[in-house]
């Protein structure tokens, strides 16, 4: 059997899975908002865990990752693992008072939280358009590198036009009839898959190099394990960043989805120690190896690392690795694309278009754009745009930059009001966008904390000059955050 | 739930209440510092000696890293009362 061949039948094999996942995940799914958006609020800790980390790791962490890790060794690894630390910290941080108010309030998507509690119909389409803006380009990066992926691994038998039409038809079907649930359970086989890879493949790589490739390369290369060769502010950016990650829209609504507090809670603990133990250090384990196996790459291919150690040493095994990177890809782009819907539906179509649209229609038409959003990403991925990757890139950013200070307001600071949240939202988005898309990093400091110091001027100086929301308006969220987190008394 | 009136406290919002919180919050201040540090070439910058096989540079992230991670997954045990209150 050929390559190609093993290439296809493990991928068949892979997306029979996760029709059968999703035709359970359809057949469970009640046609309202938040049962198809949510999966009626009902995740326990095991599956929030999995479809957390599956969200966050995308195909970036087969390919892009392992080749920095290469390029840059223990500086870009000290980046990786010090964002991969920080993340489920911010589970507990944010995440508990998510849930404590999407529970309480029946929020679907970010828009809602921040409409309600600013009351501010302008502050709900701004922050669904940001959320937009950050999520269909990182879709279709996760497309454009799929497309690629098995163009590569089937050496062409199968083209990038056809690879990126099987993803997006394989994606579309789950999500459109799974909804919700056919995402996060086909993120649980998806990530499940992808950690156990990661390690088989991280202590196989170190057994063929045949003792501790730390030692030898500390000795023919001693300068990989120069702390300071990611640039600082680069470093810090790429932390800033990733660590802030569940503001994401798609991180932010895993939390309204939560059985109870304590899921999350649990969920914080099972990702605080999968993210940096499993999924950062096997990659830099990997990273290390090829330094040692697969000697001189540079720029582009240190991002096929993974593929080239296997057609060096295990051929056959590429059609496995194949799948899982398609997995990490499959389940960041499934999440993104039902979160990009609702943010669609709930917070623009139902909102301004359909007013009279009840809960069965809402999510008929959520449906729908999955559909035309998985449509419009294929032909738009078709084209292979170049600024697409810079867009992708610079959309998380921007997103994370924005919505940061007007988040900080709903869960922490009573004293902040609508304009310095509105205002912070469109000086931090807009300042982060500017600072890549036109002027590109300036003075080489990355456009996330171009947008998040820019973002917190404005916060911080309104704040202070601008009135405050009604104190009934704060009571209602902050005193009800205050006595359930520190247990004080309602009187 | 339309009745309840709850009342904000008046006290600092980002100053944890508790010593246990305290020390948490102060320890990922530190972890964060220091990770700055050691990017920065201010602290463990040096490859030798090997620690545990590890470059020494490395072998420093690793254990703040893990410091971290255990301070991280204590929160879970500290924070019983309020799991009590959620769950």
């Amino acid at each position: 059997m050929s390559i190609t061949a093993a290439v296809i039948l493990v991928f068949i094999f892979y997306v029979f899975l996760t029709f059968v996942i999703g035709y359970f995940g359809w057949k469970k799914t009640k046609l309202t908002p938040e049962d198809y958006f949510l999966a009626g609020r009902t995740l326990g800790p095991f599956v929030l865990s999995l479809t957390l980390i599956a969200t966050y790791a995308s195909m970036w962490t087969f390919l892009g990752a392992v080749g920095t890790n290469y390029r840059f060794g223990t500086s870009f690894m000290s980046c990786m693992i010090t964002y991969n630390v920080l993340w489920p910290l911010m589970i507990w941080i944010f995440g508990v008072r998510l849930w404590l108010l999407g529970s309480k309030f029946g929020y679907i998507t970010p828009s809602d939280m921040f409409a309600d509690y600013y009351q501010s119909e302008a502050m709900r389409i701004i922050v669904a358009i940001i959320g937009i803006i950050a999520l269909i380009p990182y879709m279709s990066i996760q497309l454009l590198g799929g497309g690629l992926a098995f163009e590569a691994a089937t050496g062409g038998v199968i083209p990038f036009w056809a690879g990126a039409l099987i993803m997006v038809v394989v994606i579309g079907l789950y999500t459109f009839f799974g909804g919700l649930r056919a995402v996060v359970w086909s993120d649980v086989l998806q990530g499940l898959f992808f950690l156990v890879v990661l390690l088989i493949l991280s202590i196989w790589a170190i057994k063929l190099t045949g003792g501790n490739p730390f030692r030898i390369i500390a000795e023919r290369h001693p300068e990989i394990f120069d702390p300071g060769r990611f640039k600082w502010p680069i470093w810090f950016a790429f932390i800033m960043t990733w660590a802030f990650s569940p503001l994401l829209p798609h991180m932010m609504q895993r939390t309204f989805m939560a059985k109870s507090g304590k899921t999350i809670a649990q969920s914080a603990v099972s990702v605080a120690i999968l993210s940096p133990w499993f999924q950062t250090v096997t990659v830099m384990l990997i990273g290390i190896s090829a330094l040692v196996l697969l000697p001189g790459l540079t720029g582009k291919a240190t991002d096929a690392i993974i593929p080239s150690l296997l057609a060096k040493y295990a051929p056959y095994v590429g059609a496995v690795i194949t799948s899982a990177a398609f997995a990490a890809g499959m389940s960041t782009l499934d999440s993104q694309l039902i979160s990009a819907s609702s943010l669609l539906t709930r917070d623009i179509w139902v909102k301004y278009i359909d007013k009279k649209a009840d809960a069965k229609r809402e999510t008929i038409i959520g449906k729908i754009f999955v559909l035309v959003v998985t449509v419009l990403m294929f032909f738009f991925v078709l084209t292979k745009p170049g600024f697409l990757v810079i867009l992708g890139t610079a959309g998380a950013g921007i997103c994370i930059a924005a919505y940061m200070f007007p988040t900080i307001g709903v869960l922490f600071w009573p004293r902040v009001g609508i304009t310095a949240a509105l205002w912070s939202l469109i000086v931090a988005g807009v300042v982060a966008f500017i600072t890549f898309a036109i002027w590109k990093f300036p003075l080489g400091i990355p456009n996330t904390l171009w947008g998040m110091g820019a973002g917190l001027i404005a916060f911080l100086i309104l704040t202070w000059t601008t009135k405050p929301l009604p104190y009934e308006q704060q009571e209602k969220f902050h005193g009800y955050l205050t006595s359930v987190i520190h247990g004080e008394k309602i009187e | 739930m339309s009745n309840e009136v709850y009342k904000i406290p008046n006290k600092p919002w980002w100053w944890p209440r508790s010593l246990k919180f305290k020390l948490v919050f102060i320890w990922m201040i530190v972890f964060f510092i220091l990770m700055n540090l050691v990017n920065l070439r201010i602290i463990a910058k040096s490859v030798f000696p090997l620690v545990l096989g590890l470059p020494f540079s490395l072998f420093f992230v690793f254990l703040i890293c893990l410091i971290s991670t255990i301070v991280i997954v204590g929160i879970y045990f500290v924070w019983k009362d309020f799991l009590k209150r959620v769950e």
